[in-house]
């Protein structure tokens, strides 16, 4: 058996088809195949429907095209529409959210989890195995005692060196093999979904339609739905089918596209050490590790604010990644006059007596060295941020998603306020010296600032139906039989890329679906 | 991690403190008596005088108000040493250059800091550098 075989192409499928499932699960990224392999050779028969094929193809991929309406957003949706999804080029960045991030955080509005982080731990251990990523352990001082990285000699509370892992797994490439071989579970590829719609006697969904670019139309009926196709085509959809309700489905509260949340991007901020350590590498690019496991792993350092120092000064999460001095000028938009460089600075740090030591103890002159912060900031959860329907329609006359990304000043007092305790914490602690690099212009702070491709909040998670679209099971609230997998469900960020967290909830959904059916019946 | 500290021959310290031995002996007075508190101070502007001055610059020409004399330097770094000016002088290298440390420290603690060119600087260190600019 080869390991697609059993794969369908829905391009050959007549009009009148109609397929049955007891789930339908429409996407095939991270979380769809999380979902489906925990399915697999269960009693439940599966349907996943995948918008493109076994590869990238220029066709499919425009369906996906986004409008920008809001400030500007680099690099457009960034989404892959095939097999995998977007891990067919992500970075494989992992690290989980903390205790606070799930908790109420009364300085950030509409950010709190209807879950802790002790309901999801278990999730992420398991997370953590099917993106191979070693050892569920992102204790810094742990991971990196016997090697030779070294931490920055940060000593009070408020900055810390935080970890993450990395494995770029291609679910698809991956995980094909597990989907062709269960006997349950049924794949379909080039199959767009165009519209869910309700039975006649109940909020719940009956079935979706779906529709190729050869032509053909045919429908899916489910007894529960999975819609896991990424934080822009989760709220597009739902908006998109709109032909019971105008509003869209499941969004008579009109939640469904708003709080579209990112991480804020902005490379600023210079640092020079007094000391440079190679051990400091760790900082600037992934290194490879091993334990026991033995998997093919990378690790990488940032500079985080501690969620303590977060609850003190009242801002959203925050970390930094290093770059080094050679990108500087990438960094340095808001270049002022400068009267001395940073090797000044760093000769001000030392100890008098240069000459001396070179002349009598034969000691060569330190290495100056000075990176810049790449800032990964939380943005604050925001109903004016959204994901819309564009009057512009694709292919296959779909109106395709309109992204309107709005910040808040907080999200700018953020860089500010965290620039200032890095700035100060480095030079207390001995590390060495910082230089803001931002603008003095209150309104131009962030220009220039992109997301990390990380899509997330369009459809929140909440205790509330009114202050969310889906329950603390990924459940819509307005509709008892679809889910929601994905960074859509997120009511706030945190500072760790989204990719583990995904996993560790669609982990957790397959659960309650098993449980659901256990209890329930499958149909 | 620390850098490595061991070295093959004498120390710059011990030195510094050899010379002005010898310099006692010649002169037939205390050699640290003949340092001013001014001199003392701009000695610990780190390894490079060139460097202090072009910070010491740039933070003067950032004052508002009129530009600090050296003796009122002194005195703000004095102070923030515990020392009156005069006894700056009296003290010996390592004894000073760890209150200056220490102080430098302290000023980050307390966000006493001046931000010259961008670069968040202790209070104390900038008006070291200033020392070094106006003499």
């Amino acid at each position: 058996m080869g390991p697609f075989d059993r794969f369908t192409d829905a391009r050959k499928l007549s009009d009148s088809t109609v397929l049955d499932a007891d789930v339908c699960i429409i996407g095939t990224g991270a979380a769809g195949i999380t979902i489906a392999r925990e399915l697999a050779g269960g009693p439940l028969k599966v349907v996943m429907l995948e918008t493109g094929g076994l590869n990238y193809d220029a066709a499919i991929a425009e369906l996906g095209e986004i409008e920008i309406i809001g400030r500007d957003y680099p690099g457009g949706a960034s989404r892959l529409r095939y097999l995998g999804g977007s891990t067919n080029h992500w970075g494989g960045q992992c690290a989980p959210l903390d205790t606070l991030d799930f908790e109420d955080r009364p300085w950030l509005p509409h950010s709190e989890w209807p879950i802790t982080y002790q309901d999801l731990h278990p999730y992420y251990v398991r997370a953590q195995g099917v993106i191979e990523l070693g050892e569920y352990d992102y204790n810094v001082d742990r991971v990196l005692a016997g090697s030779d990285f070294r931490q920055m000699g940060f000593t009070g509370n408020a900055v810390r060196t935080s970890l993450s892992r990395y494995h770029r797994q291609r679910f698809g490439l991956r995980y094909a093999s597990d989907l062709n071989a269960a006997s349950n579970i049924d794949v379909y590829l080039y199959a767009t979904v165009m519209s869910f719609h309700r039975g006649e006697a109940s909020d719940a969904a009956s079935h979706v339609t779906v529709s190729t670019l050869a032509g053909n139309t045919f429908t899916v009926n489910a007894t529960r739905f999975v819609l896991a196709t990424g934080g822009i085509e989760n709220p597009r959809l739902l908006l998109d089918s709109n032909g019971e309700q105008e509003a869209g489905f499941g969004n008579s509260n009109g939640l469904v596209g708003r709080f579209f949340m990112e991480h804020i991007g902005y490379a600023n901020g210079i640092v020079v050490p007094k000391h440079f350590d190679p051990g400091y590498d760790i900082y600037f690019d992934e290194q490879r590790y091993t334990d026991e496991t033995g998997e093919d792993l990378r690790i990488r350092t940032h500079i985080t604010l501690s969620p303590e120092a977060t609850k003190v000064l009242r801002i959203p999460k925050f970390r930094a990644e290093l770059r080094r001095y050679s990108e500087l000028r990438f960094a340095m938009k808001h270049l002022r006059d400068v009267n001395f460089d940073f090797g000044d600075v760093w000769s001000v740090m030392q100890e008098p007596g240069a000459i001396w030591d070179y002349l009598v103890n034969g000691e060569k002159p330190e290495d100056v060295g000075a990176f810049i912060l790449g800032n990964y900031c939380e943005q604050v959860p925001n109903p004016d941020s959204r994901i819309v329907l564009s009057s512009i329609t694709n292919a296959l006359g779909q109106n395709i998603a309109a992204m309107e990304w709005r910040l808040t000043p907080l999200d700018s007092e953020t860089i500010r306020i965290a620039h200032r305790v890095i700035a100060h914490e480095i030079g207390r602690s001995g590390f060495g010296r910082f230089r803001y690099d931002m603008t003095t212009d209150e309104d131009g702070i962030l220009d220039g600032a992109y997301g990390g491709y990380h899509h997330m909040g369009t459809t929140r998670m909440s205790e509330d139906p009114k202050t969310g679209v889906v329950d603390a099971n990924c459940r819509m609230h307005e509709v008892p039989n679809v889910y929601v997998a994905g960074s859509s469900v997120f009511p706030s960020a945190g500072w760790p890329n989204p990719t583990l967290t995904i996993v560790a909830l669609a982990t957790r959904l397959a659960d309650h679906l098993k449980q659901e059916v256990d209890r329930d019946g499958a149909r | 991690m620390a850098p490595d500290n061991s070295r093959r021959g004498p120390s710059r310290r011990g030195a510094l403190a050899w010379l002005a031995g010898a310099a006692a002996v010649l002169s037939g007075r205390p050699a640290l008596a003949a340092v001013s508190p001014e001199a003392r101070l701009a000695r610990l502007a780190g390894r490079s005088p060139r460097a202090a001055r072009a910070i010491g610059n740039a933070y003067l020409g950032a004052l508002t108000g009129p530009r600090p004399t050296p003796a009122a330097l002194v005195e703000a770094v004095a102070s923030r040493i515990d020392l009156a000016p005069d006894a700056v002088a009296g003290l010996g290298h390592d004894a000073l250059a760890g209150r200056i440390e220490a102080a430098i420290r302290q000023d980050f603690e307390r966000y006493d800091t001046a931000v010259v060119d961008g670069w968040v600087l202790s209070s104390t260190e900038a008006r070291l550098c200033a020392l070094v600019a106006l003499r």
